[in-house]
């Protein structure tokens, strides 16, 4: 029952509401950095150890180290053996092949040119020695799964086991003593292995006590017990995520991952430092001990530990601590859209204000088309590379003058078009006569339409965000790294009167555009572009479409928005 | 004025042309393609043209298609795509592509429909003014076919053959010719829906209801205030239930005739357990993004919410209204980008787990139930400003 | 056999891999891994209750899991395993029936061998049977055991029939994975002595295939050496009858390290099979047969059974002949006859037949696709989760007519070459999609939580009115105020009533 008291209590609680979305209001902006801030304070505190866990083995069945090895002395006398044959045989590739080939089939293995069954253990072992590098492990796994895909010729393969569980990549240069060994786990597109492989090695490795560990080629090296200082840590989760960020494999390893079989590269360094050197006895025996460990295994390794973050080799952070920050960097721009939506609120029950919303999606569509299209112009990189070397120019010279061609006629074509569609003084005098008009009338008028570039901002923080979150699920560092990028230029530029700060937030915006991050990162743009091109055709590598498709497309849309009419 | 309907003809045809132009490109991408053949999202057991294929394979060498847990599909459809299957593949696609520009033409002309049976009817005067020439009529019925068309949703539906197209042209049909008032093809192509994919089945209540009153509407005055909460209560006279009669016996007769037809064309009913058993047992336990959809509906993909949404619009005096527009565009969004990325880390990188997959299916599920629940709101909300024009400004709340 | 109606059976239990293409075929029957047993049943109206009968009696007698053999792993062969007795061919197939079942993730153990030991006549205290020791024969490469019994003639016309019950045992030992070298004996390789010779045996000889080079020497001296028929190679005969106590065989080579030869003698025909694809969502299997004859078209039959969790496409059938496709309208189309039985969910595998003719000296590649289906988390084997095993497909070579009848009987001292030979390729493991088994408890409560949100919002808009209040801070409105007021209170009042 209403009474008239029911009445007021009802407007009472509606007053209620205005105020407090009138003080979120007022906060939200404010909201918005803080929550940047606390973003990138958490992406600090990660590598402190107080904040990450001790790994251990979830999955029991392992048993690192549990098993007895027979790899001794003799066996090592033999690898020194075959070791010096191979350094004796002359370089060429097809001599070495037929001898490794040769002394395998001595050993009464199944051979074909590539690889080799032995059916010792429980399962199957297969060992695979390869010449150029991943193409040639590429290659392998392709035939291997019978899936094609990328532009390896190879020759069919008859020799296969079942379904491939694990892989240990042993990269072991040269044929000297060792002094640390270092583990490499990152693969294509971020993608990491079982923790519980990686923590098998490290297991193992401690129990023989012999051999040190680095992660990748840091220069920290961890024996038992060492979690290393913050600085260290802090570098390895810096290499790791850019390693991540790039999509590049740190080895052979990361070939496996896209057939979900969990790979490492264990990878014999040599220091000037005085550690002990270790020998074929130790790698030895840790490697027949990680298989020993691999063969005790029944099932999948276990679901959930496939996110994890390392700063040193016995700690690690678990998705839960490390995903907030990513998110919170995603999120402290999305929380800008509501700001725009609701600017001028009114009692009515809708929006009066009308949103010309088709012009804002064709220009992210003719953004995003454009990028497209420079994604295949890079991707037929190698074609246009003829081109230019028949025009005596440098390499990437064309590719980078039509691009930077094609960007700035889109974004001129844009903006003059936004041009057009804003309203001229003299239609905006009109409109507010006729607003005034109408409100005499008694009946309010539709609102003036907000401006464009209020809504194609919006658009492309909304879809960024998007971007960066779904992004932070697949690949957090590359998320992470973005997000760092993008978000206080994105959130912060409008189209502004004074033509200083206009062409300064261009200047930002070309600073950050991919060329310009080339351009600052100070790599040799023809030879980056080469390898990820490379790793893009043979391994899938996705970052190179990620940046020409997704990330380009929304900083080339800003550029139109900081030259658009305020009005 | 006459220039200002051509335009807007123009544009239709732009549109229309448009579209057909962009399917046939992608139709192109063998890779896009077979990659939206093969998305749970997109393609369910049901509707899928693998399937299909294989049916028709089996159903050519003599196999009966039924006897087997492959293919879920009608029989009349294997009687149609028999022919295709000789020639070229273009021709399939140029089937799908015709199909999906006739329903956009059956939407834009089912909105002129209702446009002008809501004509008389009372609106929110200030906001949705009465143009006196059919312009506006003109401009929203391609804006509601573009709408439809471009809906990226629709696109994925298309290109991936999936047989739910089938289904939507008969409702869409049905609905079309039901809002005519031509009681035989209404009733033969809800009938025809119910055959392909049985859910449609309660279709037969709206459609009668249309089919029954489709002559009134057009006469019936602005209705009084009385009339607005009572009429509903008023008798039903002996010719309605005639006609109501007429309708029911209509449909129940197409239905049968399709299932003998079937039955002639497989030689045994099978089927019926195959394609009808499947969907109300759901023995084939591929993943969709129902969800939890799957209470209201078994194996659903995105080629129904395509269709749906392709309605929406004609309705846009109500869309006006709704309060999560941009949050209901971001949660279909989200979940459109999501849903492949963590399938992936389920079944490909195996990094994920199923409980990925389940949840963006509820976010999804989510996002519907919101613009179900928004539009029923915004329907309200304008009834109240329709009848209560001084309360216009006023703040107006739920009690 | 009686009591069911059987008229022949195959039992054979396997573990390990017979490797083709590197020791030839098998000398005895052999069966792809785990467990595989078929038999002509006579037909009555309770043959697939005889049948289930038949696998639950003997997985009782054999202490293996022969039960499992449901309607979900039986299959009716159209044209592999025909009947090895002698039978009229239309009389047989009009009164008999075939059913076959596989378990390949069954494991050999001691539990299955000792009721095979026991249906010897001496068990295995006296004759070869007496090498038979567990220990050793689990620590082979391969070793496969079998059960045959089938009908044989007792005279030329026929007439009379006997049941013959033929139990063999191979197993593969490779003396150079221990010792580098290829010596052995006879107590090395059993660890167990030949002491007597069971008295109810007609014959127990000893063979032994001698290589036809090499630098070797046999102790002791064979009482007889004979040139094989169809081996093409010297036997040398040991009949235990006449002095079993003395027999320490053993081989001595003169060497000492063993390397493999790098020439392989590959058999004429040997296939590998295998998954193509990756991912947990679909895939395909592919099967490389050889024909390593240089000149003879060889007709084999393709026998696979699939089960019904892999969804196959039988339109995706591809047939390529050293990697070039051929067409199926093609007269090159090596398929002849093709017998496809689509798989039925949860309760018939799909089986796949096919006559096919191996051009001399190629490599021909079936290929078809599947989807990989999605258990009910109950489906799932209460055990670790390696996976699912995929049976051996079988193919078997098809003996030209003229050749069939001396082929058919060829008994060489115990060394019975089968014909039609039958070639069983790798069992394959396929991992399906998991659900999580957190997820009845997530489906539930979120589930739920998203219904009443939809059911609560939609009663809530449904049963409640919409009532009008004044707002307070807009100016346009105040000039109104008054009437609006009103007009407020009226509708309240109004909508009270």
């Amino acid at each position: 029952m209403s009474t008239p008291k029911s009445a007021s209590a009802t407007r009472a609680r509606l007053q209620r509401r205005r105020a407090l979305l009138r003080t979120l209001k007022l906060w939200i902006p404010r909201l918005r950095f803080l929550l940047f801030a606390i973003g990138v304070g958490w992406l600090f505190v990660l590598p402190s150890n107080e904040y990450n866990k001790h790994t251990y083995i979830s999955e029991n069945a392992l048993l690192p180290g549990q098993v007895n090895t027979y790899y001794s002395w003799p066996q090592v006398h033999e690898a020194s053996v075959y070791r010096d044959n191979i350094e004796s045989i002359s370089t060429s590739s097809i001599e070495r092949t037929a001898y490794i080939e040769n002394e395998l089939r001595k050993v009464g293995i199944k051979t074909e040119t590539q690889n080799f069954t032995v059916n010792a253990l429980g399962k199957d072992i297969i060992i695979l020695i390869t010449d150029g590098g991943e193409a040639g492990v590429q290659a392998w796994l392709e035939a291997y799964h019978d899936n094609p895909r990328s532009d390896i010729m190879s020759s069919p393969l008859f020799l296969r086991s079942g379904a491939i569980q694990a892989a240990v990549n042993l990269d072991l240069p040269g044929t000297k003593d060792y002094q640390v060994l270092g583990i490499f786990y990152e693969g294509v597109n971020g993608q990491l292995p079982n923790l519980d492989l990686i923590n098998t090695i490290v297991r193992i490795v401690r129990i023989s006590g012999r051999i040190p560990i680095m992660l990748h080629d840091t220069g920290h090296v961890y024996w038992a017990n060492d979690h290393g200082d913050y600085y260290s840590s802090l570098y390895n989760l810096m290499l790791t995520m850019k390693y991540q960020a790039l999509g590049h494999s740190t080895g052979s390893h990361g070939l496996f991952f896209r057939y979900k079989i969990d790979a490492v590269t264990l990878y014999g360094h040599r220091m000037e430092a005085s550690h002990q050197p270790f020998m074929f006895l130790e790698i030895g025996t840790a490697v027949e001990s990680t298989f020993r460990s691999l063969n005790n295994l029944l099932e999948h390794f276990h679901q959930s530990f496939f996110f994890y973050l390392l700063p040193s080799p016995e700690k690690y952070i678990s998705i839960g601590s490390y995903l907030p920050p990513s998110i919170l960097l995603a999120h402290s721009q999305s929380s800008k859209e509501p700001k725009i939506e609701q600017k001028f609120p009114t009692p009515s029950p809708f929006n009066r204000r009308p949103r010309r919303i088709l012009f804002s999606l064709t220009v992210l569509i003719t953004t995003h088309a454009t990028g497209i299209m420079i994604f295949f112009m890079i991707k037929n990189y190698f074609l246009l590379n003829k081109l230019a070397s028949l025009l005596f120019i440098q390499d990437y010279f064309l590719v980078l003058a039509l691009i930077i061609f094609i960007l700035i006629k889109v974004s001129f074509v844009l903006v003059s078009i936004m041009e057009s569609r804003a309203p001229t003084k003299n239609q905006i005098a009109h409109r507010i006569e006729k607003t005034n008009d109408t409100n005499s009338q008694d009946r309010p008028q539709q609102l003036e339409p907000a401006a464009d570039w209020i809504i194609l901002k919006c658009f492309t923080l909304a879809f960024t965000g998007m971007i960066i979150s779904c992004l932070s699920v697949l690949n957090f560092s590359l998320a992470v790294f973005t997000a760092l990028i993008v978000i206080i230029p994105f959130s912060l530029f409008q189209p502004h009167e004074s033509k200083a700060i206009r062409y300064f937030q261009l200047f930002v915006l070309c600073l950050i555009s991919p060329p310009g991050l080339l351009l600052l990162s100070g790599v040799d743009v023809g030879n980056f572009l080469k390898s990820t091109l490379m790793e893009y055709q043979l391994l899938g590598n996705y970052i190179v479409p990620f940046v020409c498709c997704l990330y380009w497309p929304n900083v080339l849309a800003y550029t139109v928005i900081v030259q658009a009419p305020i009005k | 004025m006459s220039t200002a309907i051509e335009t807007s003809i123009r544009r239709r045809d732009l549109v229309f042309g448009i579209a057909f132009i962009t399917r046939l490109l992608l139709f192109q991408f063998s890779e896009v393609t077979d990659i939206l053949a093969s998305r749970v999202e997109v393609v369910t057991p049901i509707t899928s043209f693998t399937r299909l294929t294989e049916g028709l394979y089996l159903f050519q060498n003599g196999v009966p298609p039924y006897d087997g847990g492959v293919f879920h599909q009608a029989p009349l459809l294997l009687a149609f795509f028999q022919p295709l299957s000789y020639l070229p593949d273009q021709f399939t696609s140029l089937i799908y592509i015709l199909i999906d520009l006739l329903l956009a033409y059956l939407l834009s002309q089912i909105s002129r429909i209702k446009q002008q049976l809501y004509k008389d009817l009372p609106r929110v005067d200030d906001i949705e003014l009465i143009d006196d020439n059919k312009n506006e009529e003109e401009e929203s019925s391609w804006v509601v076919a573009g709408l439809y068309l471009f809906n990226p949703f629709t696109i994925a539906t298309c290109l991936s053959k999936s047989t739910i197209t089938f289904t939507n042209l008969s409702i869409a049909l049905g609905t079309f010719y039901s809002l005519k008032g031509n009681k035989i093809h209404g009733c033969f192509w809800i009938a025809m829906a119910t055959y392909l994919s049985f859910y449609p089945l309660m279709l037969i209540i709206p459609i009668t209801m249309l089919l029954v009153n489709s002559g009134k509407i057009m006469s019936r005055t602005p209705p009084q205030q009385e009339s607005f909460s009572s009429s509903s209560s008023k008798s039903i006279t002996i010719s309605k239930k005639i006609e109501i009669a007429q309708c029911i016996i209509l449909y129940i007769g197409w239905l049968a005739v399709l299932l003998l037809l079937s039955f002639i064309l497989v030689e045994s009913w099978d089927f019926l357990e195959a394609t009808y058993g499947v969907i109300l047992l759901l023995p084939d336990l591929t993943p969709n993004i129902g969800g939890i959809m799957a209470v209201f509906k078994s194996y659903p993909s995105i080629g129904d919410a395509s269709f749906y949404l392709g309605f929406l619009p004609i309705y846009s005096e109500i869309v006006k209204y709704m309060r999560y527009n941009f949050f209901t565009t971001n949660i279909f969004l989200y979940s459109s980008l999501l849903a492949p990325i963590f399938y992936h880390l389920w079944i490909y990188a195996g990094s994920g787990n199923a409980n990925f997959f389940y949840a963006i299916t509820l976010v999804y599920s989510v996002g519907n139930i919101i613009l179900l629940v928004d539009a029923t709101f915004a329907m309200l909300r304008r009834e109240f400003d329709v009848w209560n024009p001084k309360l216009r400004y006023c703040e107006v709340t739920q009690r | 056999m009686q009591q069911y109606s059987v008229r022949e059976l195959h039992l054979t239990f396997t573990q390990g891999r017979w490797e083709y293409d590197k020791w030839g075929y098998p000398l005895s029957s052999s069966a792809g891994t785990g467990v595989e047993l078929w038999a002509w049943l006579w037909k009555n109206e309770n043959l697939d209750d005889n049948w289930k009968s038949l696998t639950n009696a003997l997985s009782g007698l054999f202490c293996a899991s022969l039960n499992f053999i449901d309607e979900t792993k039986t299959v009716q062969p159209q044209l592999s395993f025909r009947p090895e007795g002698p039978y009229n061919d239309t009389e047989l197939y009009d009164s008999a029936e075939l059913r076959t079942g596989s378990l390949p993730h069954e494991n050999v153990c001691t539990e299955n061998l000792t009721p095979w030991i026991k249906l010897l006549p001496c068990k295995s205290t006296a004759g070869i049977a007496s090498l038979v020791n567990g220990h050793e024969l689990y620590n082979s490469n391969f070793h496969s055991m079998s059960i045959n019994v089938r009908p044989v003639c007792q005279d030329s016309e026929c007439t009379h029939q006997q049941l013959e019950i033929l139990q063999t045992l191979s197993t593969v030992i490779n003396p150079v994975r221990n010792k580098g070298v290829r010596d052995w004996s006879l107590s090395e390789l059993y660890n167990r002595k030949i002491l007597r010779v069971c008295p109810l045996a007609n014959e127990s000889n000893l063979l032994l295939i001698i290589p036809e080079e090499g630098d070797f020497e046999i102790i002791p001296e064979a009482d007889q050496v004979i040139k094989g028929e169809t081996i093409n190679q010297n036997i040398a005969i040991y009949d235990l009858k006449k002095d079993p106590h003395n027999l320490q065989l053993s081989m001595k080579w003169n060497e000492t390290q063993f390397t493999y030869d790098n020439q392989v003698i590959l058999p004429q025909v040997f296939a590998h099979r295998y998954f193509s694809g990756y991912g947990e969502e679909r895939g395909g299997i592919k099967v490389n047969i050889f024909n390593k004859s240089p000149d003879l078209t060889i007709p084999i039959i393709y026998y696979d059974v699939i089960p019904w969790y892999l969804k196959l496409y039988l339109h995706t059938l591809k047939v390529r002949i050293n990697g070039v496709e051929v067409n199926s309208k093609s007269k090159d189309y090596p398929i002849k006859d093709l017998y496809y039985q689509p798989a039925m969910d949860r309760s018939r595998p799909a089986v796949i037949e096919a006559l096919i003719h191996l051009p001399s000296n190629s490599i021909t590649t079936l290929s078809i696709l599947f989807d990989k289906v999605f258990l009910k988390y109950t489906e799932h084997p209460p055990d670790a989760n390696r996976g699912f095993d995929v049976g051996s497909a079988v193919i078997t070579v098809v003996s030209n007519k003229k050749d069939n009848d001396d082929g058919e009987k060829t008994e060489e001292y115990g060394f019975k070459i089968e014909s039609p030979i039958r070639i069983y390729t790798e069992t394959l493991l396929v991992s399906l999609p998991t659900p999580d088994f957190s997820m009845p408890y997530n489906v539930i409560t979120l589930t739920c939580t998203v219904l009443a949100l939809f059911f609560g919002s939609m009663f809530n808009l449904l049963t409640r009115q919409f009532v009008g209040l004044l707002t307070l801070n807009d100016e346009k409105i105040n000039e109104e105020k008054q009437d609006g007021n009103k007009d407020v209170d009226r509708r309240n009042e109004e909508a009270e009533k």
